[in-house]
Order: C-alpha cells, then sequence, then structure tokens
C-alpha cells in the first residue's frame, strides 16, 4: 500500500470514479481554453477604438524617425549599406502588419476617418521603406520624404490623444 | 592569483547573463519613452537579483545540491512540478526570442534569408553546448559579450544632462503627457525589473557553482562574484537607458528591433561602433540562448533526479542532454512560425513577473532553513532583504497583467 | 544503516537516489510500507503520476508510461542528504545508459567524452 498520493481519500476513489474526475478536469480545461479564445476573437474583431490607432501611429511614427535616423547614418557613413536594406526590410514588415491592421478593421464613428488615414499613411511608410530595402531609392530623397511621413504621423498622433 | 581568476571569470559569467534581447529592447524604451527616470529601476532590480543569486549560490555551495532538488524536496511534487513546468516555459520562450534575435543580427552584417539565419544559429548553438565544456562557454560568451561595454561607452558620450540622469536614480513620478502614461511608467517599473531578476539567472548561477564544484569555503567569492558581477551587467543596461533617453528620444524613437540598439555606438563610433556593438549584441543573446536551454535541462533533471552535468560525459547523462537539445530545437520550432522576437521576450517577461514569487519563495525557504544550512542560514541582513525583495516581487506580480491590459501591451 | 528517528517525509520521499558507485537513479517518488515498517522506495512514473491530479496522471502516464521500479529497502546503505544504495545501478534497473535516449545520444560524436 503506497503512503502517497499524499491525498488519501485516492486511494479509496473507486475506477468508475477516478474516470468521471478525469472528464471532469479536462472538461474544466476545455471551458477554460474556449473562454480565452472567445474573449481573444472577440477582441480582435471589435472595432477599432482611438487608443488602437493612436497606438498604431505611435508606431508609424516611431519607425519612420528610426528610418529617417538610419538613413541618415548611413549617409554619414556610419551605417553599412547591408545593414541599411537589412534593418529597412524589417522595418518595413512592421509597418506592413501596421497598416494591414488599420485595414482590416473598421473604426467608430468619427474615428473612421483617422482610422484610415492612418493607415494610408502606413502604407506610403511602407513604400519608402521598401524602396530603402531593395536600394530603389535614392536615400537623400527618401531620408526627406521619411522626414514629412514623420511630421504627418506626429500630428495624427498627437490628435489622437486624451488629454 | 587562481582565485583572482576564478573571481574575474564568475564576474563574466554574471555579467554576460544579464543583458539579453528583452532587457535591451526594455532598457532602450525606458530610455526613450521617460528619458533617465527609470534608472532608479535598474538599481532596484540589480539589488533583488543580486540578493537571491547570492542565496542561491550560498545554497548550492553549502548544500551542494541544485534548486529544483530542494524545492521538490521543500514543495512536494505536485507544487514542484507546476514551479518546474513555469519556470521551463520562460526559459524556453526566452531562448526563442534570443534564436530570433540572433538570426536578425545575422541578417543585418551579412543580408539575406532570416529564416535560413534561424536554422543557421540553431546548428551554431548546438555545436557550441555540445562540444564545449561548461567552463569554456562561460568564459568565451562571458568575454565576448565584453563587446556590450561600447554601448555604455556611447551611451556616456550621448549624455549632457547627467543632473537629469543623477535624479533618475531616485525614485519619483515622472512628467507625463497624458493620465494614461503613468500606467505605461508603472509597466515599465514592472517589466525592467522582471527582465532584470528573470529566474533563469539564479538556476543557472546556482547550477554553475555545482559545475565548478563550489563547496561551504566558496561562500566569500559567491558574495564578491554576485555583488560585482551584477552590478557591472546593471552598468550595461543603465548604458542602454542612456542611449535611449539621451538619443532617440529627442528623435522620438521607441525601437522595436534590437537593430535600432547599434545606432547609438554607430553615431559615436562610426562604422566599427556599429559592428561592435551588433557582435556584442551576439554574444549576448547567444550566452542567455545557450544558458535558458541548459537551465531548462537543469531544471529538468534536478527535479526528476536524472544525471546531469557538462561535467559528465554526455552519454553517462542522456536525459539531461537531450533535454537541452530538445529545449533548443523547440525553440527554433516556434521561431520558424515567424512570430517576432521581441513580442515573444516582452509576453514572457511579463509571464515571468507572474511566476516570479513561485520561483523565489523556495529560495527564500531554503536559505534560511538551518537544517539545511547550518550556521550558514541567512543572517539578519540577507533575510530583511530577501524578505522585502519577496513582497516587492509579490506586488510586482499582482500588479503586471492588470497594467499590460490597461496599457495595451505596454504602448499606452 | 543507523537504527533511530527517521523522518519519512522529509528525509526520505522525494530524495535523490544514487547507487553505489554514485550514480544518480532518480527520485524517491513513493514509499512502500507495511503497516508501519518501510519495506521498499518506489521509483518511476508510474507512482509519481499518482500524485497528480487525475487528468494529469493519465496524460502523464499516456507520455511517459508508468513504469516502477521497486527498490527493497534492505538496499539502502546510507541515508545522508541523499538515499545510497549497496549495488550497482545497472543491476537495479535504474541505470540511464539503457533504452531509446541512451541510444540516441550515444551515436553522437564525442558522446564518451567529458
Amino acid at each position: 500500500m503506497g503512503l502517497g498520493a499524499l491525498q488519501h481519500a485516492k486511494n479509496h476513489m473507486r475506477l468508475g470514479a477516478k474516470k468521471r474526475s478525469i472528464w471532469i478536469e479536462a472538461g474544466v480545461i476545455v471551458l477554460l481554453i474556449a473562454l480565452a479564445v472567445t474573449l481573444f476573437v472577440q477582441n480582435e474583431t471589435k472595432p477599432l477604438k482611438q487608443a488602437d490607432i493612436k497606438i498604431a501611429a505611435a508606431n508609424l511614427r516611431s519607425l519612420s524617425s528610426d528610418a529617417g535616423q538610419l538613413v541618415q547614418q548611413f549617409l554619414d557613413g556610419e551605417v553599412t549599406e547591408t545593414f541599411l536594406r537589412s534593418q529597412a526590410s524589417l522595418m518595413r514588415d512592421k509597418a506592413k502588419s501596421t497598416a494591414k491592421q488599420m485595414e482590416s478593421s473598421k473604426a467608430d464613428g468619427e474615428m473612421e476617418l483617422k482610422r484610415w488615414q492612418t493607415g494610408h499613411l502606413g502604407e506610403q511608410l511602407e513604400t519608402k521603406l521598401a524602396q530603402l530595402a531593395d536600394g530603389t531609392g535614392e536615400s537623400a530623397a527618401v531620408r526627406i520624404e521619411l522626414k514629412k511621413l514623420f511630421g504627418e504621423l506626429k500630428e495624427m498622433e498627437d490628435s489622437l490623444k486624451q488629454r | 592569483m587562481k582565485k583572482i581568476l576564478e573571481i574575474f571569470l564568475g564576474i563574466l559569467t554574471a555579467m554576460g547573463g544579464f543583458v539579453e534581447i528583452g532587457e535591451l529592447v526594455f532598457s532602450l524604451n525606458a530610455g526613450a519613452k521617460f528619458r533617465y527616470s527609470l534608472l532608479w529601476v535598474v538599481v532596484l532590480g540589480t539589488v533583488g537579483i543580486i540578493v537571491y543569486g547570492e542565496m542561491c549560490g550560498r545554497i548550492a555551495a553549502v548544500t551542494e545540491q541544485p534548486v529544483f532538488t530542494l524545492i521538490r524536496e521543500r514543495a512536494g511534487y505536485t507544487a514542484g512540478l507546476g514551479t518546474l513546468i513555469a519556470a521551463n516555459l520562460v526559459s524556453l520562450l526566452t531562448c526563442t526570442a534570443e534564436i530570433g534575435g540572433l538570426a536578425i543580427l545575422i541578417k543585418l552584417l551579412f543580408g539575406g534569408n532570416y529564416f535560413l539565419y534561424i536554422v543557421l544559429v540553431l546548428v551554431f548553438l548546438l555545436v557550441c553546448v555540445w562540444f564545449m565544456s561548461f567552463q569554456v562557454i562561460e568564459r568565451v560568451f562571458g568575454l565576448l559579450g565584453l563587446l556590450m561595454i561600447v554601448f555604455v561607452v556611447a551611451g556616456v558620450y550621448l549624455t549632457q544632462d547627467w543632473n537629469g540622469v543623477a535624479w533618475g536614480f531616485v525614485p519619483s513620478i515622472p512628467a507625463v503627457e497624458t493620465s494614461s502614461d503613468y500606467f505605461v511608467y508603472a509597466y515599465f517599473v514592472v517589466a525592467l525589473t522582471s527582465s532584470i531578476m528573470l529566474p533563469y539567472e539564479t538556476y543557472f548561477y546556482a547550477a554553475g557553482a555545482i559545475e565548478d564544484g563550489w563547496n561551504p569555503s566558496d561562500i566569500t567569492l559567491n558574495r564578491i562574484i554576485v555583488i560585482i558581477g551584477f552590478s557591472l551587467g546593471a552598468l550595461l543596461s543603465i548604458g542602454l537607458i542612456l542611449i535611449g533617453g539621451s538619443f532617440l528620444k529627442p528623435l522620438l524613437i521607441e525601437p522595436q528591433l534590437p537593430g535600432t540598439a547599434a545606432l547609438g555606438p554607430a553615431i559615436v563610433f562610426g562604422k566599427w561602433g556599429l559592428i561592435v556593438g551588433v557582435l556584442g549584441m551576439f554574444f549576448a543573446f547567444a550566452g542567455a540562448a545557450i544558458e535558458n536551454a541548459l537551465t531548462g535541462a537543469y531544471n529538468f533533471a534536478h527535479f526528476f533526479g536524472w544525471s546531469w552535468g557538462k561535467f559528465r560525459p554526455p552519454k553517462d547523462a542522456p536525459r539531461f542532454n537531450l533535454a537541452w537539445i530538445v529545449m533548443l530545437l523547440a525553440a527554433t520550432l516556434i521561431i520558424l512560425t515567424g512570430v517576432d522576437p521581441v513580442q515573444v521576450v516582452e509576453y514572457s517577461i511579463i509571464f515571468a513577473v507572474v511566476i516570479l514569487p513561485l520561483t523565489y519563495f523556495p529560495m527564500l525557504l531554503v536559505a534560511r532553513d538551518k537544517d539545511y544550512m547550518g550556521h550558514f542560514a541567512n543572517g539578519w541582513l540577507a533575510d530583511i532583504f530577501g524578505w522585502l525583495y519577496f513582497v516587492i516581487i509579490l506586488l510586482a506580480a499582482l500588479a503586471a497583467i492588470p497594467l499590460l491590459i490597461i496599457t495595451h501591451g505596454g504602448e499606452g | 544503516m543507523t537504527e533511530g528517528y527517521l523522518d519519512m517525509c522529509r528525509q526520505v520521499l522525494d530524495r535523490q537516489v544514487i547507487d553505489s558507485n554514485h550514480i544518480p537513479c532518480g527520485k524517491v517518488d513513493d514509499i512502500e510500507m507495511n503497516g508501519n515498517k518501510i519495506t521498499a522506495i518506489l521509483i518511476g512514473n508510474g507512482v509519481a503520476s499518482e500524485r497528480m491530479p487525475e487528468l494529469a496522471r493519465a496524460v502523464s502516464r499516456k507520455i511517459f508510461g508508468d513504469r516502477v521500479v521497486r527498490v527493497p529497502w534492505s538496499e539502502v546503505h546510507v541515508i545522508t542528504h541523499e538515499i545510497k544504495l549497496k549495488s550497482r545501478a545497472v543491476d537495479l534497473g535504474l541505470d540511464e545508459r539503457q533504452g531509446w535516449v541512451f541510444e540516441l545520444i550515444n551515436k553522437l560524436p564525442l558522446a564518451w567524452k567529458k
């Protein structure tokens, strides 16, 4: 006779009761997972709120500044070309997914316009970053355009901030 | 003379394990968002990891037993298994993120396919851990991780407002633009503390103590190493916050990619600064990946009583060796799905802070237990700090998830 | 083996078991008793899984099997912070150097080297 399962009651459980208990535990876990999945899906399909759009604008704003600084340092000879292209390519993926996020959902009321605008700016940023990644854009020119986008994104972000 | 070498190498190891991709991104963003006002958190976290690192090392030196052996003895099978699964899940996710970060770094230097580099990184790590002894791994990655010093120098060079920096070490509520930023600040306090006090650092340190054959006479060695080693590691973190606050914040850059970190050394030192920065990150991330894979294996072996240790030929500890190999393989599979490594590590750090009390409490209990430790049990200083930090991490654990939700994943 | 007071829970259960050559043999997963005398220590997932909730036990057994190794109490040599046995691991069926895990690891290059 074993000492421990330190839950002594279990020693006296009959096989039928044990089996039932497995199903109950499994059921509880499945229920919890289903709840988590439901909450997650609900959260994803909800219309975008002001905070969500602001966060997207902030991300894009940060990316545009990051890219601008990257190009500047490349033009100053502080960054290798490979680094420029690879980093731009990674940044482009980020801009792309943020822009997509803006496009895939709707927003409520007056946020609809902001959502569209932010998504549009995201696409423009993505295009510029693609040019940097492929080497098809002229770096100095792209730098200027990135600065412009930065200004627009900063404005967008500020307009969405709650006081 | 030999002791001095041992101290030096031990310090290297403690320093090296300090910075990994999560800690790097959080530190940079801490500076980029809040300038210098999170510097006190680095001190808070560092003292915490010193306190618990010292306890762990002392436990290993006195009992000559590793952490999870004692956790199972103290907490029993089921509770211990719960802790094991939680701790190893965090280590797995951390390892995943490091591998992703490494692949990104290779791509930054050489261009080419990210996914191919993930596989290359896996092979590199497998070869390193399989063929190198514990001591060689510690020393090589510790030494090469020192290249990260370029970030400290760059951070110092880029900083002008030293008055502001000094005030950053005083805990205070920062000036913020919107009220929601208070919550983001709190989130960063919690996340930064967690990234500094990640459990794998203590588990690995204790396992290393046994691999290195420590005994009670090494108690002072242990104290010197944790205090100096982790403090120097904290300097790296401070350097990153300086780069964030002095360089990135004025430009309104909040980095989500490790490559952005290298712009700091690049602007100060030019191309060589960039390359040294990337290499430093490479060895820091690689060291962290290895430490987490091995920690997972150590934890399994210590809990289930398997034969373990890099000091044994692999064939004499087959399950232990298979375990770290599986950790690396699993981490690689996860990162191959294309998840963003920075996102993975952010979530794993929050998960880590939630289970931090669970992973540290048994350590505190054992360190104070005279049955295990004899007269080496916690003195009043270790006790006070041990309990104080336990309360701190308990509060952090409770606040973490609410803060994560309120701040929309830390973004505001 | 010394006579006297032995705290089964604190000094035996969940402790590391090692053989005569100090090779690790697993942990004491359960203790077999006859009345109030210990007759054997039990090692293996078969009994370790008994200590978990039902579902976990079933899953654990499916994945890791329900092997149990019974080590008679007479085998115990010394109890310090570990339980040292009189025989070798391989004689008791507790040596890790058998089975598919060992075969796999042993095939890799330099598996014999420290």
